[in-house]
């Protein structure tokens, strides 16, 4: 009996598939037709950014949809892997805190439920946010050196009195400070698009695509099989 | 549902893959030809209920498919959910690709269960029986499958009876929905196409 429906099978292969994929075909495009009409595609994680200002770190969490995750708890590890912050995000999905140390810093957020996010924060990113520390100081030990090569003559009481008077090291702050004003509501917008990031309708077909792409292959490896076993 | 890259411990990781692969080998074994495109396309439903997403609760929650997934496949559920949860991952960023294994076994094992519980029923009785059957397939393989990632999550370090609580109570409008879907999908395919509900092949064709 059951040769018998391998035989039947063999001869009408082609045709039953074709019959056989018709209802889960009018449910694949049912379930496209729901997803395309409903309101925003969301997907299923979460987001961390984070950025510093003012000595102080800043973090946002959210779900795709831009709902920020409220109590999520964000960890804050240091290059070496220790934990060295920890707290819950408020209504907004905010979390804040001082820098704790210039180094590349790892922030997690854990939303639970296994959802995870990982924020990596470089030490670069950390001293633009103007921290009035150790590195500053030896900046200004260096540029008082680079002055005193360059031959420049320093007045300190009156430091306005004209451009030659600036060391490069001042130059330099100053320029560095400019620019992180100006590449603040840059670094916002970037921020923004990465937020919007969302399942887009090439993403669902390229899948889809891909899964039925398998399905031919597999087909033609069974195909070749049973040729070679009819042999 | 989906757990994340970096929750969960080596050991959790390579369990979860083990049993993944053990499942989709069976599960391959068990598709011939014909069943195929029956497996690709529910492959592909899976993958795209993953979008539907209901806007209840303070978490995001979506739509699984997997009861019906398995009582439509058997053992074929587990081949069909691990390339929807591989493309999800890649595609929507769901999940993860070293969580996979550990993924597949928590949407697929319910749907297997489901299988062995309901199938015989769903595909004899007629009326009242089948539907409750089918109401059930779909809503308890999305609570088995709460309970098995709650279960996953202990080992991280997450309290069982909460976080089990926590997804579970997420979950409530899904497992609905779901219940409320099976019911459809299996009364249209019984009087379009009965066939679909004949998965003989999942128990007697085996290789």
């Amino acid at each position: 009996m059951p040769f018998l429906i391998v035989r039947d099978g063999a001869n009408r292969t082609s045709t039953r598939i074709l019959f056989s994929i018709w209802p889960g075909i009018f449910l694949l495009c049912a379930f496209l037709f729901f997803i395309l009409s409903a309101s925003p595609v969301f997907a299923h994680k979460v987001s961390i950014f984070a950025y510093a200002e003012n000595g102080t770190i800043y973090t946002e969490s959210y779900f795709p949809d831009g709902k920020p995750v409220a109590n999520g708890r964000v960890e804050v590890y240091n290059s070496e892997g220790q934990l060295i912050q920890e707290g819950r995000t408020d209504k907004d999905g905010n979390f804040r805190f001082k820098i704790p140390a210039i180094e590349d810093l790892t922030i997690v957020l854990d939303a639970s439920m296994g959802h995870r996010a990982e924020y990596l924060m470089k030490s670069d990113e950390l001293t633009g946010g103007k921290t009035s520390g150790a590195p500053v100081g030896q900046n200004t030990g260096q540029g008082e050196k680079d002055a005193k090569s360059a031959g420049l003559a320093r007045q300190e009481e009156n430091p306005r009195l004209a451009s030659g008077d600036l060391t490069a090291e001042d130059i330099r702050k100053i320029v560095k400070e400019e620019l992180a004003g100006q590449i603040e509501p840059v670094r916002r917008s970037v921020m923004d698009l990465e937020k919007k990031e969302k399942v887009s309708v090439r993403d669902i077909f390229s899948g889809i695509g891909y899964i039925l792409g398998l399905m031919g292959v597999a087909l033609l490896v069974q195909n070749i099989r049973k040729k070679n076993a009819l042999k | 549902m989906h757990i994340s890259d970096g929750v969960l411990s080596a050991k959790v990781l390579l369990a979860g893959a083990a049993v993944a692969a053990g499942g989709t080998a069976v599960g391959l074994r068990k598709i011939d030809m014909e069943k195929m495109p029956r497996v690709a396309v529910l492959s592909s439903a899976f993958f795209v209920a993953s979008l539907i997403h209901v806007p209840l609760g303070p978490s995001s929650v979506h739509l699984l498919l997997n009861g019906i997934t398995g009582l439509l496949l058997g053992w074929a559920s587990f081949p069909a959910i691990l390339i929807g949860l591989l493309f999800q991952a890649l595609l929507f960023q769901y999940g993860g690709l070293t969580v996979l294994g550990v993924n597949t076994v928590n949407m697929a094992l319910p749907g297997l269960l489901v299988f062995f519980l309901f199938h015989r029923i769903v595909k004899n009785k007629n009326g009242a029986a089948s539907m409750v059957c089918s109401f059930l397939s779909g809503a308890l393989a999305v609570f088995l499958s709460a309970i098995m990632t709650a279960f996953t999550l202990v080992f991280s370090g997450d309290e069982f009876v909460s976080i089990a609580k926590l997804l579970i109570a997420a979950h409530l409008p899904i497992m609905l929905i779901e219940g409320v879907v099976s019911v459809f999908v299996i009364s249209l395919l019984k009087k379009v196409k009965p066939e679909m509900l004949e998965v003989p092949y999942a128990l007697s064709h085996s290789a």
